[in-house]
């Protein structure tokens, strides 16, 4: 008998290999992977995360953090692009009411509708737990007037979830979440994404404007956006953005040792220096360190769930919050400077370089992208307030 | 089962810090017990892989085959594509 993570596994293998051919096209061209996301549509993986009654997978974080880590090995824009449209299908499972949950979440699974995020607004970056445009309302529509600086996949998706405030005099923490379809909105692109790494995700400044109907569209639970965020959307995005990371540092350490165990490649690489070593030691540590990490803080996370489902209060805990952050920060920096150092350790010629035998440099700018996303900064001074609270440890 | 040749020996001997001469390598002693510690061992793989120009596959890569002279005579024939005893 097939099973579900039969399935997976298979269908995995099968995305990866596409997305790996297309990697280096998409990176050199920096357009959207058309064929890894087409692979992805067809497959059932986009519907990992859809309930079985949905049609969907129902695998489950601990499943869709294994496949994150696969695509993420093949093509960090990919698997970014997907890992994102995961967190949005995430957030539809644990919040839409229905009809929108089912409707929606049927598209998904049965015909791969890829779902996009708009959290990001000009003035104020991407602090996700405020909103600035306001949802105006008008008979039985609201009105979208939204700009958003960066959109993962904004360009190709066919539906986005959408921060809006919630009305022209609510508070900028008063937000609600807004599902619209892209045939029911008018996107113009602001600017494309020519960018140094992650070429491939699409993640462009778009205009999104047009007239909802307003009933059922928004995604609004009791608690507000703050519940979708903090039991749903930012667990999921610092899991999945880590395991996908992950992937592509793992990447990046098999293939450094390829190399170095390959007798004619490693030719002149210092292999019996103990400094030489300590390196790769160093590498290994750092990325074993993170999955070390990533693995205790989804167990946090599932722990959580199963216990409380979505019952906002128990997902504001410090520590739970700290270890969240931690998460994101350390895998950022530590998975950078892991695949720095295998560029170290390889040098020019199989680092630095373009050529077959690996894509260290490709890599290693996709990867610079992650202190980048939903900055470390912002991250490190909610940390250390945080830390100020939890005493206990 | 053929026997180990010169060139494998001279190398091995390199890495036993405990024998002082190739007379003193049995095909069978057990080579931990002569000074080839997990470290020791990684270099003198890589120094048969490159000397006999083979690499050896990741299967190969236990405790079993750096065991003794023979067991690693054994992996190399296997390295090098040819017949195991």
């Amino acid at each position: 008998m097939t099973t579900v993570e039969d399935v997976i596994t298979k269908e995995t293998q099968q995305a990866a290999h596409v997305l790996e051919e297309e990697a280096r096209k998409i990176d050199r061209e920096g357009c959207f992977p058309v064929e890894g996301v087409a692979v992805l549509r067809s497959s059932k993986l986009m519907g990992l995360l859809v309930p079985q009654e949905l049609g969907g997978l129902g695998g489950g974080y601990s499943a869709a953090l294994e496949v994150a880590q696969v695509l993420g090995g093949s093509c960090l824009s990919t698997a970014m692009v997907w890992a994102m449209h995961c967190q949005q299908v995430a957030v539809l499972v644990d919040h839409a009411s229905e009809p929108l949950r089912t409707e929606v979440l049927r598209q998904v699974a049965l015909n791969g509708l890829l779902i996009a995020s708009v959290t990001s607004e000009p003035t104020k970056g991407g602090h996700l737990l405020t909103a600035v445009a306001p949802l105006y309302s008008k008979d039985e529509h609201f009105i979208v007037e939204r700009e958003a600086p960066v959109v993962t996949s904004g360009s190709h998706a066919d539906a986005f979830l959408i921060t809006m405030r919630r009305s022209e005099t609510a508070t900028p923490t008063d937000i609600v979440l807004v599902y619209a379809g892209r045939d029911e909105l008018k996107t113009v692109i602001r600017s494309d994404w020519d960018t140094l790494g992650v070429r491939g995700t699409a993640s462009v400044a778009m205009r999104l404007s047009g007239q909802l109907p307003s009933l059922g569209r928004t995604i609004d639970p009791p608690g507000g956006f703050r519940r979708v965020a903090v039991t749903t959307m930012i667990p999921a995005g610092h899991l999945m953005w880590t395991a996908c990371w992950l992937g592509a540092a793992k990447e990046a350490y098999r293939q450094t040792m390829r190399v170095l165990r390959n007798p004619s490649l490693r030719v002149g690489y210092p292999l019996k220096s103990d400094l030489y070593v300590e390196h790769i030691a160093r590498v290994r540590m750092d990325i074993d360190l993170v999955e070390a990490m990533l693995q205790r803080v989804a167990g946090e996370y599932l722990v959580k769930r199963q216990a409380f489902g979505t019952e906002q209060v128990s997902y504001e805990d410090y520590a739970f919050n700290i270890h969240l952050n931690e998460l994101k920060i350390a895998a950022a920096e530590k998975l950078f400077s892991a695949v720095d150092q295998t560029m170290q350790l390889l040098g020019l010629r199989y680092g630095y370089r373009i050529q077959k035998e690996t894509s260290i440099e490709r890599i290693f700018r996709d990867l610079r992208s992650a202190r980048l996303m939903f900055t470390d900064d912002r991250l490190l001074v909610s940390n250390g307030k945080l830390a100020l609270l939890d005493t206990s440890i | 089962m053929t026997t180990p040749n010169d060139e494998f020996l001279t190398i091995l001997l390199q890495h036993l810090r405990y024998v002082k001469s190739a007379d003193e390598i049995s095909s069978m002693i057990a080579l931990r017990d002569y000074g080839l510690d997990s470290k020791e061992a990684v270099d003198l793989l890589m120094d048969l892989e490159d000397e006999f120009g083979v690499a050896f596959p990741d299967e190969l890569l236990t405790d079993e085959t750096f065991k003794t002279a023979q067991s690693l005579w054994r992996a190399l024939g296997i390295a090098k594509g040819g017949v195991s005893a």
